[in-house]
């Protein structure tokens, strides 16, 4: 049964993961011009992501969806790099997502708050 | 198996997956995923079975990449799908909420309380304007709830029952407008 609490919880947060990495990429990208190997070491960093490769076809899919553009820069080490930069559109979604996340997060986290004062209250 | 031959191996089984599933955009995954590897490798120094075997296991399989779908063919992402749905409502700067709401905020003049409440409602309604614009228009509007009962409280007319009213609290924060103006105008 215990097993089953945690798988659950396990896929909710594959669930939520897949939806916010997203919005994560797009604000790392926001910060500055970005090359894609850093991007996936900061998300792996925070445990964002689970395989680093999936992050490659979803810059692939925010490429085509016009939310970020690229362009190939010259390196010290090795071929030409492919950096990754917001378009309008990108910045537009993460403007959005930005305020739309603090509203969720704010939400959630009374709840669960008011769930944990209760659970005290009853001496629980 | 040697280092040089499980990257390729890797590649071509990645390669093969997403071109079944995405075939425009397989180039640009596989190129990725290769450019990451070339990325870590360079950074790792070493080029050893071990060191790609590790490599390859933090990318995930490609059987694993494939199936997160994060590339979804049939389905734009959801960030694109956001700009999208609300492309009709944002594309322009000022539409019919934006207006009457800043009608009903400058009747504030004309249409004491009544006007610039609505006007308020109206601003935190609106799809168009971002947080910061709302606040400024807001406090535009809280100035002109306020400037009547100001008046008012002022006024000679409002001197015999000035003790029973509220102070109108002025707020800059976005919270959803008191309505302690209207309550205290009775």
């Amino acid at each position: 049964m215990r097993d089953m609490v945690a798988a659950d919880a396990s896929r909710v947060m594959t669930e939520l993961r897949r939806g916010v990495v997203e919005h994560c990429v797009l604000a790392l990208i926001g910060e500055g011009e970005s090359y894609a190997f850093d991007i996936v070491k900061v998300l792996a960093a925070r445990h964002l992501v689970t395989s680093e490769g999936t992050i490659y076809p979803l810059l692939a899919r925010l490429r085509r969806d016009g939310l970020v553009a690229t362009n190939w820069r010259e390196s010290n080490s090795g071929p030409p790099r492919r950096y990754y930069r917001l378009t309008d559109d990108g910045r537009r979604a993460l403007d959005v997502f930005v305020a739309e996340w603090s509203a969720f997060r704010t939400a959630v986290d009374a709840l669960l708050n008011a769930r944990v004062a209760a659970e005290v209250r009853d001496g629980r | 198996m040697d280092a040089e031959g499980l990257i390729r191996e890797y590649l071509d089984r990645l390669g093969t997956l997403a071109r079944e599933r995405t075939p425009e955009q397989a180039e640009e995954i596989v190129a990725g995923v290769r450019e990451h590897i070339e990325a870590a490798l360079a950074e790792a120094g070493r080029r050893d079975e071990a060191t790609v075997r590790t490599l390859l296991d933090g990318l995930g399989s490609p059987e694993a990449i494939i199936a997160a779908g994060m590339f979804e063919d049939d389905q734009p992402s959801t960030a694109a799908t956001a700009i999208r749905a609300g492309t009709d409502a944002r594309g322009a700067y000022v539409g019919g909420t934006e207006i009457v709401a800043l009608l009903l905020i400058a009747s504030g003049l004309l249409l004491p309380f009544v006007g610039p409440l609505f006007g308020l409602v109206l601003i935190w309604v609106s799809q168009r304007w971002t947080i910061p614009v709302k606040i400024g228009a807001s406090l535009v509007a809280l100035v002109l709830l306020a400037l009547p009962l100001g008046v008012l409280l002022s006024g000679p007319l409002s001197t015999s029952n000035l003790s029973t009213r509220t102070p109108v609290v002025m707020s800059e924060a976005p919270v959803a407008p008191s309505p302690i103006p209207i309550a205290s105008s009775h």
